[in-house]
């Protein structure tokens, strides 16, 4: 459906946006209204790399939440060194690792719908009906199975998997925040692509 | 072929968890939840803090007011020192006086200890007790009566 043009607004009705650095400035000083405005930008990003992280959306939920609560607490202790995306997303992953370390033996999944385009993705269409061996597999099914054979990854593994090939971030930016140097990242992430590889044969071939 | 060319099949695969969405109106909600947790806390803290860490709260606030109060404390400390000197000093004209005549001294004795008619020892005694260490020293050298004591023990 095309939107129609929409009607000519003045500056006062679109604001420019604010940089992040002077929206992280009022949020130390403890305005609310600004530190709304930064979750509001990253709150997908930071989101999404926990669910891929748990395979469940409540543990996402409650661990994204927590990550911005720690984050408005500490934002006194942040320096600028970093940006506040890499700093926050470095309390995210941090706090998501931790808590993977505790509920190690009892991973329950709890799995978000996929997006209903998804049926028309040709690349998707190609893995379901042509690469897999057992036709009838659908979408739900996939998902399951890549879900599963994440979860069988080691916690560092499977960061820079979900990191790199889910959310499409560089090996630099991942070094930063994992706090490890580049090399690190790509052998990580090759030896989990042999990983994934060999539990999701079936579905690869 | 290169290390993505060997994984293109498995990355494609991985695309499918780019399709996975959260329930509908999940994102319009999420920072309205967060701040509120925020607001919850800060009210918890503020009602289970200590008065003095409410009180500490203002100086982090306001720095020209905790150094302000801090010169104030300063002021109050020397203020403190200078008025200690001064009465320390008040009790020496009461020594000079009792240096130049034993008899106003002893006046003094006699009105500190209100005891009626009390004998000369015990003026002096009262005098002794009642002075400070500073105040006894001229007083002996001056005045020093000595008077022999004899002791009968039992049985000698």
């Amino acid at each position: 459906m095309i939107m129609a043009e929409p009607a000519e607004r003045t500056e006062s009705e679109s604001p420019v946006p604010e940089h992040e650095s002077e929206l992280v400035a009022r949020a130390r000083k403890g305005d609310l209204a600004a530190y709304d405005e930064l979750i509001k930008r990253y709150q997908e990003r930071i989101y999404a790399t926990i669910y891929h992280m748990t395979s469940n959306h409540e543990d996402a939920n409650d661990l994204a939440q927590e990550a911005f609560l720690k984050a408005f607490q500490a934002l006194k202790s942040f320096k600028g060194g970093s940006s506040f995306y890499t700093w926050l997303y470095r309390i995210a992953v941090n706090k998501t690792i931790n808590f993977l370390k505790q509920r190690k033996n009892r991973q329950h999944m709890s799995l978000n719908d996929i997006d209903f385009q998804a049926e028309h993705d040709p690349d998707l269409v190609a893995l379901v009906s042509e690469k897999t061996p057992r036709r009838d597999a659908g979408l739900a099914e996939l998902q399951e199975k890549l879900n599963a054979a994440l979860l069988k990854l080691s916690e560092p593994h499977r960061l820079v998997v979900v990191l790199h090939d889910v959310q499409g971030q560089s090996h630099e930016e991942i070094a930063k925040v994992v706090g490890c140097n580049i090399g690190t990242v790509r052998s990580r992430l090759f030896y989990a692509r042999q990983q994934l590889q060999g539990y999701l044969a079936d579905y690869l071939k | 072929m290169n290390e993505n060319e060997n994984f293109e099949s498995l990355r494609r695969l991985l695309a499918l968890k780019r399709r996975e969405i959260p329930p509908p109106g999940y994102f319009n909600r999420f920072s309205g939840e967060v701040i509120a947790r925020i607001r919850a806390g800060e009210r918890e803290s503020a009602a289970a803090m200590p008065w003095f860490l409410k009180f500490m709260q203002i100086f982090e606030a306001k720095p020209a007011f905790a150094s302000s109060f801090a010169g104030a404390l300063c002021l109050l400390l020397v203020f403190g020192i200078v008025y200690a000197e001064q009465s320390d000093q008040t009790p020496q004209p009461l020594l000079q006086t009792s240096q130049l005549s034993p008899e106003p001294l002893m006046a003094s004795a006699i009105s500190a200890t209100s005891m009626p008619q009390p004998s000369e020892q015990n003026l002096f005694a009262s005098s002794i007790s009642n002075s400070s260490p500073s105040s006894l020293q001229p007083l002996f050298s001056q005045n020093s009566f000595a008077q022999p004591v004899s002791f009968t023990i039992p049985g000698n």
